[in-house]
């Protein structure tokens, strides 16, 4: 049998995924949104999370709370019944099990449905996992298969090419076809070099992964540290300023403001406004 | 009762191909332990050998691909009674038959045979 080699447009209509969003159980949720015809006008409506099958990448510099932003989007997940396969490559897994547990019990969920529905490679601690990406795979597959697996984190993909960043671009697309070849529905951590603009998309690997990816979505934390930023924001000086941004989204619309954002005592990932509302009310 | 808290976590690579390899390795034992492939021959048992390769797969994806009993038989298309026969196979009592100290066993030989070399090439691993 001959194979397709390319498709008229309306022909694959039904392979098209519906555009519904994904809850990550922030205010992340409102900011991505679609446009529907409603009396024959066009009026945006939110997705409920990030758009289904996309792959989102989420960077910034350390300690900003990428790890957190995930790890709450798997824990909603795993709550609302969805199984999600993370992929720890920073913090083995009891590690991850402990955050997970404080944010389950600091938002009232229960805990044994939730860890039920995360399945965890850990692959800090083994080499195996970070240097063979075939064999990193082939357990993912693994699991995606035997688990009914609908979600995938990636924490961080960064380091998988870690000390082969020649490689980021080959081994992201290599990821990110994955998921979509398992029709998953994705978020890659990515870290931030020194030399990157805190605000912009660019990660490790250089703008590789944001060009690749479906998304992304930036995390940034500010000190504020001379009087004129202390008054401009009117925070005392020494606190932190975090701000978290959708720097894009080719498969849906998206709020473009910068949002303040803080981070709970137990972890959790609280968004608060726009910057300028902030700025305003402060 | 009380509900289990654990995740489940994954350690190490799995390949399909290291099952396949570790079937065959626990299948090539098996036929060791038995006194090779030409005392089969000789004792006209060559029969055994599809019941050792299902044992030996049946072993290997309990505890090696950590599946259920209902997801083997699936996956080999078997019963799920002749998976549990194998899993709860006493493969002492196995040792004891084939060594000629009792007569006649209830177990699943080749189940029992499977368990034994699983843990000669674990062992060897």
């Amino acid at each position: 049998m001959e194979v397709k080699k390319f498709f008229e447009l309306g022909e694959i209509e039904e392979e098209a995924p519906k555009l519904f969003g994904i809850p990550t159980g922030t205010k992340l949720d409102e900011m991505f949104f679609k446009i529907e015809e409603e009396n024959g006008k066009f009026v945006k409506k939110p997705l409920g999370g990030i758009p289904h099958l996309s792959v989102i990448n989420i960077t910034g510099v350390p300690d900003s709370g990428k790890s957190l932003l995930v790890e709450q989007f798997a824990i909603t997940q795993a709550h609302n019944n969805y199984k999600v396969l993370f992929v720890t490559v920073e913090s083995p897994a009891n590690f991850l099990y402990t955050s997970i547990k404080t944010k389950v019990n600091y938002l009232n969920m229960n805990l044994s449905k939730v860890v039920k529905n995360i399945i965890v490679i850990d692959a800090s601690v083994n080499n195996e996992f970070r240097e063979d990406t075939r064999a990193l795979m082939d357990t993912m597959a693994h699991a995606i298969k035997e688990k009914h697996i609908s979600n995938v984190i990636i924490d961080s993909i960064t380091g998988l090419y870690e000390h082969k960043e020649v490689m980021a671009r080959q081994i992201v697309r290599i990821f990110f076809n994955f998921l979509k070849k398992w029709k998953q529905t994705g978020i890659f951590v990515s870290q931030k070099r020194s030399a990157q603009a805190h605000e912009s998309a660019e990660a490790a690997g250089g703008l590789a992964v944001a060009h690749i990816v479906d998304g992304t979505i930036v995390v940034d934390k500010k000190l504020i540290e001379t009087k004129w930023e202390s008054n401009f924001y009117k925070l005392p000086i020494g606190s932190v300023l975090r701000t978290i941004r959708i720097d894009g989204s080719r498969l849906t619309g998206h709020d473009k403001r910068t949002w303040v954002f803080e981070i709970t005592d137990a972890g959790t990932i609280n968004i608060l406004s726009p910057l300028e509302e902030f700025i305003k009310k402060n | 009762m009380e509900e289990k808290e654990e995740m489940e976590i994954i350690t190490a690579p799995i390949k399909k191909q290291d099952a396949d390899s570790l079937a065959e390795r626990v299948f090539h034992e098996s036929i060791h332990i038995l006194g090779g492939l030409k005392k089969l021959l000789e004792y006209r048992n060559l029969t055994w050998l599809p019941s050792l390769a299902e044992a030996a797969y049946v072993i290997i994806l309990k505890n090696e691909m950590f599946k259920t009993s209902r997801e083997i038989a699936k996956e080999l298309g078997i019963t799920e009674q002749t998976v549990k026969n194998i899993l709860n196979a006493d493969e002492k009592e196995v040792e004891k038959f084939l060594k000629g100290e009792i007569e006649k066993i209830d177990e699943h030989k080749a189940g029992g045979i499977a368990k034994l070399a699983y843990k000669k090439v674990k062992n060897k691993l």
